[in-house]
């Protein structure tokens, strides 16, 4: 009895928790989703307005998603208008199948008033090959299944679910869709009820290479000696349709434009723009196809690589890629406090359009540094310190490892790490190979003028 | 006039005094400075391309000394290399001279005691240039003990620094044994020299030491114990031809020095794993126990003259000495024909030069084993081989142990290094001493008479001019002086351009330049060594011809059938005959191998003239060694190799033939020449428009150099009942199939019999 008491209690609060946007109050009047299939990344704008249909004002806003593809969602971005809103995921056992985030609204809706939220969110791995299996002539198509309904908290009144696809659908659910070329529009519907779904499945041709970081560890070390060593150890994978067949240099080569279509080519990065020598690599040495540019008019250095072979579905290959960077644009020194420094970096990494599963970051700090504490735009799933030993370290360099699965060309921003340091502590190494050779030279000088020999000491 | 000549003498005075107060600095600056210059030499290699690993052999280095990193000296010593030569493995441990590996773990165990973490790819790379370095010293002390002449030692340790024939194998980036074992080598003999010349038996034990280093890094060692035999030979020559005042203290101390040296440095070689008992019973070091012995009983016989008379211990001497040299030779000649001792094929090859040509195909077929031509003599060593004879003239015009030795070792290696291209890095130091000692000569007699020419002619005490030595005339001797300069600058310069243009490649790495004069890098064979270890199965086997077995498994990280140790020459020979057979009898060969993948180098598309079309014939050579029913014959089209449509069918049909131009004919390599124009041998193919039945083509590199096929499972029921018997099936006895013949015979006949079977069925 006292359990089921608890339980009820657990229960209340969950509900009480979100109490203060019933699904009774709010309604979406329209509720249109458009879907993003370019590349492998599937890109879902929803753009919905809310209509407060209750007796008072209303702050927040249940957002849902299915619990299938939930585990599929990199990134949840609201906006209102032009400002971004607040974010975070709440709990709620009395829907196991779905997901629930709760938006923050810039004002407070009021009774009556109607209110346009946009919400975009990234998902990845959401496709699958279909044939998994491919020759170099042949295109690579994948299925989708989404969800065409709106799958709200509350309750809508018209709907519509719209896929962009790169090219006519190969099949797709014709019950309730119109297709126009490349575009497949499902509704509208009307009078849907709370979490109303149903899935389709789009069968289609996309030759974007689907590939994806399956690891990167990136390390920046901070030196105060004035560079900062970036370096990104990056596992890249291609995971679209395998290659069967005979692969053919007669056909598949640069200028036959028709075979192996879904292959990565190339890669591009964007480096700050003081970056400098930069190099790529990987375990058995340079890998000499790729060329950095220093793009003045947009402030970056533009980094084109290619791999050593180009990646066909179910290739990998591993790429180090590493730069430097000068202290004066990255590490601040504070005004008042000549010990107190700043360090500010990108999080991410620097490819677009292709996303990292396991992201670690390493913050290598100078030894000797203290009171390390750091600052991020966003939540990660776990912070270790560890020590690094590089030349001539006597108690190590402190670390900071970040970790983060999912990491998208949207996670690079700016975050901060400041410590305590003693500038005049970077003397200490040198010091220490001045000592050695000193040492050396006075041994030398000590032996040689010392006299072994037991007999009298021979004329020369 | 004469307050004048006073202050010129008094600054000639102060001028001489500081010279020598301050020589010894000089000298130490000056070899500092070519030890420097000894190692920014040889990293031209890592301007131009980048820090990486050369050629073949140094990738079995550098991943033995990756896994010694690892897992220790005792991890090395029991790695059984499963990895190689499947399926036999390989025991890594017995089979290497650990010298280099080991010089290369402790570098790196130091520098990372001393929190100095460095990669161990970089120590790799960067030994040679700085063994280089030690190089130099070791010349620089060589000479100095052979000459006493510290001005012919600094002379030495720049020729050695720089001379092209030791650049070429320690470039930074060539790891490989030559790299420390040059070293080792110059250094021994310096160790050894010091003992002869001291007579101490401490020198005598620094010398085994030495030798213990070298025979740990380098198979060539035997160089050293063959030659110090061979010297003290020369030396009891020398007793008797051109008597001297001292022969019977320097014997005395080549006695003290040897025995120390030989007792020690045989129980020291007997050490190390690869070499353990051979350095008893082996042909290489039975003239070291010859002239122990030897030596032992002609001290015996000096310590015994001391006691009886002249005419009896003559006649005792020589009955002695008769004895023991018949029973030596008899000894020698008994073990030999019994079969106790042998020489190794590379030993009996520098014997007599034709040999591995005969029996021995695999070394015959290795380019660096073949006779050196005059014109790489002159590239390897320039002016050297001007200068060496003015040395040699120099140590034989008075003698001493250690000029003899410098002479003997001139010679001895200028015959060897005529043997085998690659012998000339033994040659080279000893050119470089000899060079040394002839420059410095060359200077002082030049310089004197020069002098000469200045100084009022030497008054005795009663005032009259001294009878004058025989002079150059100072005119003759300045320009010798700027002619003999000019050439030894020459040669800096030549021996800079050869190694920063001819021996800085990695050879894995190839350079081009494109029409525009922009240079580009060809990186095929990483490309696709890298998509080996990207892109198959972890124990996928690849069957390659021989000379890429270590890249493979140094950079692919994959199981390989043959590789660059090519200790069982029957394996090769499997593998030579699979690439020399049709692609059906291949099959069931690659089959029984567990072959998943088969590797061809092909240059044809792209220039790239060291391919395995052109080493085919070794392959044929080799497997029809041990399988006799491939016949060289066969493949000879109009009497000639050939590939165009003349070339025989066995040819045009066999694996290599058929993965190297696999629709090779559907492109074209040059516009004015027909489809399937191979530009290598400059001709059309032969065979054009087959198909590959069993082998599928997994990847070919950019350029085309590398293709990668990979063996295609067999279809359902397909051979079942037909091939139940094995192809290579081996005999019970061992015996049989060294000896190739019934063996194989069902193979020769095995495509008929299945025809026949196929028909009937």
């Amino acid at each position: 009895m006292p359990k089921a008491l608890c339980l009820l209690l657990v229960l209340f609060v969950a509900l009480g928790s979100v109490s203060s946007a019933t699904p009774r109050e709010l309604v979406n009047v329209d509720y249109k989703r458009i879907i993003d299939l370019y590349t492998q990344l599937l890109q879902l704008e929803v753009r919905i307005k809310v209509k407060n249909v209750g007796n008072r004002p209303v702050t927040t806003y249940l957002y849902a998603q299915p619990q299938n593809t939930s585990k599929n969602v990199a990134v949840v971005l609201p906006y209102e208008g032009d400002t971004s809103l607040q974010i975070k995921k709440v709990a709620r056992v009395t829907e196991p199948t779905a997901v629930f985030f709760e938006i923050t609204l810039a004002n407070a809706l009021q009774p009556g008033a109607t209110t346009e939220l946009v919400i975009k969110e990234t998902h990845f791995s959401r496709m699958e090959p279909l044939p998994r299996k491919i020759t170099l002539f042949d295109d690579q198509s994948v299925v989708l299944r989404e969800n065409a309904q709106c799958f709200s908290p509350y309750e809508t009144e018209v709907c519509t679910t719209t896929f962009k696809l790169p090219m006519t659908p190969i099949s797709y659910d014709t019950v309730e869709a119109t297709a126009r070329g490349s575009v497949v529009e499902y509704g509208p519907f009307r009078q849907l009820p709370a979490l109303s779904r149903r899935f389709v499945r789009l069968h289609y041709v996309s030759n974007t290479p689907f590939v994806v970081f399956k690891n990167v560890t990136r390390t920046v070390q901070v030196s105060h000696w004035g560079n900062i060593a970036v370096e990104d150890f990056l596992r890249i994978s291609n995971e679209g349709a395998n290659l069967t067949g005979e692969y053919s240099r007669v056909d598949y080569n640069s200028w036959a434009k028709n075979t192996g279509k879904a292959v990565l080519k190339e890669a591009h990065a964007t480096l700050p723009y003081s970056a400098s020598g930069v190099y790529y690599l990987d375990e058995i040495g340079n890998i000499s196809t790729s060329n950095a540019v220093r793009d003045l008019s947009a402030n970056i250095v533009r980094l084109r690589v290619e791999p050593r072979f180009h990646l066909f579905g179910g290739w990998s290959a591993n790429w180090v890629i590493g730069y430097n960077l000068p202290t004066e644009d990255f590490l601040r020194q504070d005004v008042a406090d000549s010990e107190q420094f700043v360090l500010n970096v990108n999080f991410g990494f620097h490819f677009d359009r292709i996303m990292a599963e396991d992201y670690t970051l390493k913050v290598i700090l100078p030894e000797g540094a203290k009171d390390i504490q750091y600052e991020l735009p966003f939540e990660i799933d776990s912070v270790t310190r560890e020590k690094f030993f590089y030349y001539l370290d006597i108690e190590g360099k402190p670390v900071l490892v970040f970790n983060k699965k999912n990491v998208l060309p949207f996670h690079n921003q700016v975050f901060k790490v400041s410590y305590r340091f003693k500038q005049e502590s970077i003397l200490i190494e040198p010091f220490l190979i001045f000592a050695a050779f000193s040492l050396f030279f006075l041994l030398m000088i000590l032996l040689a003028r010392l006299n072994f020999s037991f007999g009298k000491e021979k004329e020369d | 006039m004469a307050d004048q000549t006073g202050t010129k003498q008094s600054v000639g005075v102060f001028l001489q005094g500081a010279a020598e107060k301050w020589a010894p600095a000089f000298r130490m600056t000056i070899l500092l400075m070519i030890s420097i210059l000894a190692v920014i030499v040889r990293v031209f290699s890592v301007i131009r391309f980048e820090s990486v690993i050369h050629e073949f052999d140094p990738w079995f280095n550098y991943r033995t000394s990756k896994y010694l990193a690892k897992e220790g000296l005792y991890g090395l010593w029991n790695w059984f290399d499963s990895e190689s030569w499947y399926p036999l493995g390989r025991s890594v441990g017995g089979t290497v001279y650990p010298g280099l590996m080991t010089t290369a773990g402790i570098i790196y165990w130091g520098l990372h005691a001393l929190s100095i973490p460095v990669d161990i790819r970089n120590v790799c790379v960067f030994l040679a240039p700085i063994f280089a370095a030690f190089t130099a010293i070791a010349a620089f002390l060589l000479t100095k003990e052979i000459t006493r002449r510290s001005e012919a030692g600094l002379i030495a340790a720049f020729f050695v620094a720089i001379v092209p024939s030791y650049m070429s194998r320690s470039v930074a980036g060539s790891y490989d044994n030559e790299a420390v074992a040059i070293f080792a080598l110059v250094f021994t003999f310096y160790v050894f020299m010091k003992a002869v010349n001291t007579g101490s038996l401490l020198w005598g034990n620094f010398a085994a030491l030495a030798l213990f280093y070298m025979v740990s890094a380098w198979g060539g060692y035997a160089f050293i114990v063959n030659i110090i035999p061979i010297f003290i030979v020369a030396m009891f020559f020398k007793k008797f031809l051109r008597p001297a005042d001292d022969d019977d203290l320097v014997l005395r101390r080549i006695y003290v020095a040897y025995s120390a040296f030989y007792v020690i440095g045989t129980f020291y070689a007997m050490q190390i794993p690869f070499v353990g008992f051979q350095a008893i019973h082996s042909s290489e070091h039975m003239a070291s126990h010859g002239v122990f012995i030897f030596l032992q009983v002609y001290m015996f016989i000096s310590w015994v003259r001391s006691f009886i008379t002249k005419s009896a211990f003559r006649m005792l001497s020589r009955l002695f000495i008769l004895t023991l040299v018949s029973l030596l030779v008899l000894g020698f000649l008994f073990l030999t024909f019994t079969g106790k001792t042998q020489w190794s094929g590379r030993s009996l090859t520098l014997l007599d030069p034709t040999y591995a040509k005969k029996y021995i195909p695999i070394i015959a077929s290795v380019s660096e084993h073949q006779a050196t031509t005059w014109s790489s003599f002159f590239f390897d060593l320039h002016y050297l081989i001007i200068f060496t004879p003015v040395g040699l003239y120099y140590c034989l015009r008075k003698p001493t142990a250690a000029k003899l030795f410098a002479s003997l070792y001139v010679v001895l290696s200028v015959y060897f290094a005529s043997v085998m291209v690659r012998l000339l890095l033994v040659l080279a130091p000893a050119v470089s001493v000899m060079a040394g000692i002839g420059v410095s000569y060359l200077f002082r007699k030049f310089t004197q008479a020069i002098r000469s020419s200045f100084e009022k002619p030497a008054k005795d005490k009663q005032g009259r001019q001294t009878t004058q030595k025989k002079r150059i005339p100072p005119e003759l001797a300045a320009i010798g002086l700027i002619f003999v300069v000019y050439m030894c600058s020459t040669y800096a310069f030549h021996a800079t351009n050869a190694g920063a243009e001819s021996y800085s490649h990695p050879s894995i790495i190839l350079a081009s330049r494109d029409r525009n004069g922009n240079r580009f890098i060809i990186d095929d064979f990483r490309e696709s060594y890298y998509w080996l270890r990207q892109n198959t199965a972890q124990d996928a086997k690849i069957m390659s011809w021989w000379d890429y077995g270590y890249q493979i498994t140094g950079m692919s990280n994959r199981t390989v059938l043959v590789d660059n140790n090519t200790w069982n020459n029957t394996h090769i020979a499997t593998v030579g005959m699979a690439m020399s057979s049709s692609e059906e009898d291949a099959y069931e060969i690659c089959e029984k191998l567990d072959v998943d993948y088969v590797l061809v180098i092909f240059g044809g598309f792209s220039y790239y003239s060291g391919d395995d079309i052109n080493k085919f014939l070794w392959m044929v050579r080799i497997g029809g060694g041990v399988f006799p029913h491939i016949k060289e014959e066969d493949y000879y089209g109009r009497g000639q190799y050939r590939i165009d449509q003349h070339a025989t069918p066995t040819m045009l049909n066999c694996l290599m033939y058929k993965l190297c131009y696999y629709r090779f004919d559907e492109v074209k390599t040059d516009y004015w020449k027909p489809p399937g124009y191979d530009t290598v041998r400059g001709t059309e193919i032969g065979h054009k428009g087959f198909k590959l039945k069993r082998f599928e083509e997994a990847f070919t590199s950019e350029r085309w150099i590398v293709r990668i096929y990979k063996v295609k499972p067999r279809e359902n029921r397909d051979g079942l009942s037909i091939r139940s018997r094995s192809v290579v099936s081996m005999p019970e006895k061992l015996s049989e199939a060294t000896l190739g013949g019934p063996t194989f015979k069902y193979h020769k006949y095995a495509h008929k019999l299945t025809a026949k079977r196929r028909r009937a069925l």
